[in-house]
């Protein structure tokens, strides 16, 4: 279960790559890939070893929204991601 | 015929050489492999990359075979990193000493699959021809993991090492990889030669499902495991490839362009060659590739169904190989007519005490 103490990184092989063909974000693993959302992208590209809590605070004080609901929306979003083998979590 | 164009493609699965260490029973090459002087060299190859990355395909994947009886792997892999492209690859790992590891790395790899046919010597034996392969695989495997390649471990399953399979996860839990393929055999080519012999039983199904999905939740966060049944067991069918000619282009050693590896068993139909045809001319203009593209060409009860974007009408080369013909329904979805038949065959043939096998023979020419 992913909280705001965990730290979640991209899983072994896998990448965050422009689609330069069709447009956007794609994430790149082992047999598997998805096409991110501009969220999405933002978010992923942002996970740099911090606990997520920070990443959520952060985020929220550069969109200006509260807490509570980008904490809601990340934790979200990376538990679909992890579920789907593209992030780690410690 | 749909009037849209077909999406862009988005693999490509690269089968360098028939040329294989191993003479894998279930092997899902076609029964007349291509000889090594019949491959494309070098330079194809390399255009192949160059036009699947302006295609807009993200990832390859080098197979065969064994991909690393190519004298050419590094430069084709680096080539592919030059491009942008994921590579991934597909090995037995019995080539994939120190040196060519390090290559493989500094060019840029993605991702190694390593396959095991066993952890038992004897049962890998039986089933590959080749002896001593679980020693030499377990070595690769700890080698690739201290490179910090991400690695998968493919266990392919039969109803002779099912008893094995919870050893296998332990092995791959301890070594701390992060994806591991439980893949049950699937019968094309010389697997569909050896079905009788390998085709586990309802009860091993059974008990495959519960470990697996037991081991799923144990291991959730640390390690996937992706798990693939014998489609015969299925209610529904697999969506072979993703659907025909919607995601996946197959390049075979002589060239070939198909929607997947087993195309040219439906014999009605041809299939360009590259590079005599490119490989978007093959994609979005070749008669072969819109033949079972979509959802036009589905029979009843196949155009009706809720699941037909799902599962695309199944696997075409199976409904030819079981049913006799390539546009009808896959006989292992439950609403074929030849349902009940082939489902009771596979049973029948589980239990039967196994006989000879016929191992893949040396490269065809």
């Amino acid at each position: 279960m992913i909280s705001a103490d965990s730290i979640v990184r991209l899983a072994p092989g896998t990448r965050l790559q422009q689609d330069t063909v069709r447009g956007g974000w794609v994430l790149l693993g082992p047999e598997r890939m998805l096409v991110l959302d501009d969220i999405a992208q933002l978010v992923v590209s942002r996970l740099t070893g911090q606990p997520v809590g920070e990443l959520i605070a952060a985020l929220a004080a550069e969109f200006d929204a509260p807490v509570d609901v980008i904490g809601q929306d990340v934790l979200g979003l990376l538990t679909t991601l992890a579920d789907k083998g593209f992030l780690r979590h410690g | 015929m749909a009037s849209l164009k077909p999406a862009a493609p988005l693999a490509m699965l690269m089968e360098l050489t028939h040329r294989c260490p191993l003479r894998c029973a279930y092997c899902s090459n076609p029964l007349a492999l291509t000889p090594a002087n019949a491959e494309l060299p070098t330079a194809a190859w390399k255009a192949a990359l160059d036009e699947a990355a302006q295609l807009g395909m993200l990832q390859v994947h080098f197979s065969g075979g064994e991909p690393m009886a190519r004298a050419d792997l590094i430069e084709l892999v680096r080539h592919a990193t030059a491009r942008g492209l994921y590579s991934n690859l597909i090995t037995s790992g019995l080539l994939l000493d120190a040196h060519k590891l390090a290559e493989l790395v500094d060019a840029g790899l993605s991702h190694v699959q390593l396959s095991f046919q066993d952890l038992d010597e004897n049962g890998a034996q039986w089933v590959s021809g080749y002896a001593g392969g679980v020693a030499k695989k377990r070595e690769v495997a700890e080698r690739v993991l201290a490179s910090g390649l991400a690695l998968t471990l493919n266990f392919v399953m039969t109803r002779h090492n099912v008893s094995r399979l919870s050893a296998m996860l332990d092995y791959a839990e301890s070594l701390g990889v992060g994806r591991v393929e439980v893949a049950n055999t699937q019968y094309y080519g010389w697997g569909l030669k050896n079905r009788a012999a390998l085709i586990p039983t309802r009860e091993q199904l059974d008990d495959m499902n519960s470990l697996v999905a037991e081991r799923r939740a144990r291991c959730k966060g640390r390690m996937v495991i992706d798990y693939v049944i014998p489609d015969y067991y299925a209610r529904r069918p697999k969506a072979c490839m993703g659907g025909w000619g919607q995601r996946f282009i197959n390049v075979m050693p002589d060239g070939s362009i198909l929607p997947c590896h087993a195309a040219q068993t439906i014999g009605h139909l041809q299939f360009p060659r590259f590079p005599d045809s490119s490989l978007s001319a093959a994609w979005y203009e070749h008669p072969g590739f819109a033949a079972y593209r979509g959802t036009d060409w589905m029979p009843d009860p196949c155009g009706s169904c809720d699941h037909k974007e799902q599962d695309w009408g199944g696997c075409r080369c199976q409904a030819l190989a079981l049913a006799g013909d390539a546009g009808t329904l896959d006989p292992v979805c439950e609403l074929s007519p030849q349902h009940v038949q082939v489902v009771n065959m596979a049973m029948r043939e589980s239990h039967q005490p196994t006989g000879e096998l016929m191992l893949r023979q040396r490269h065809g020419g």
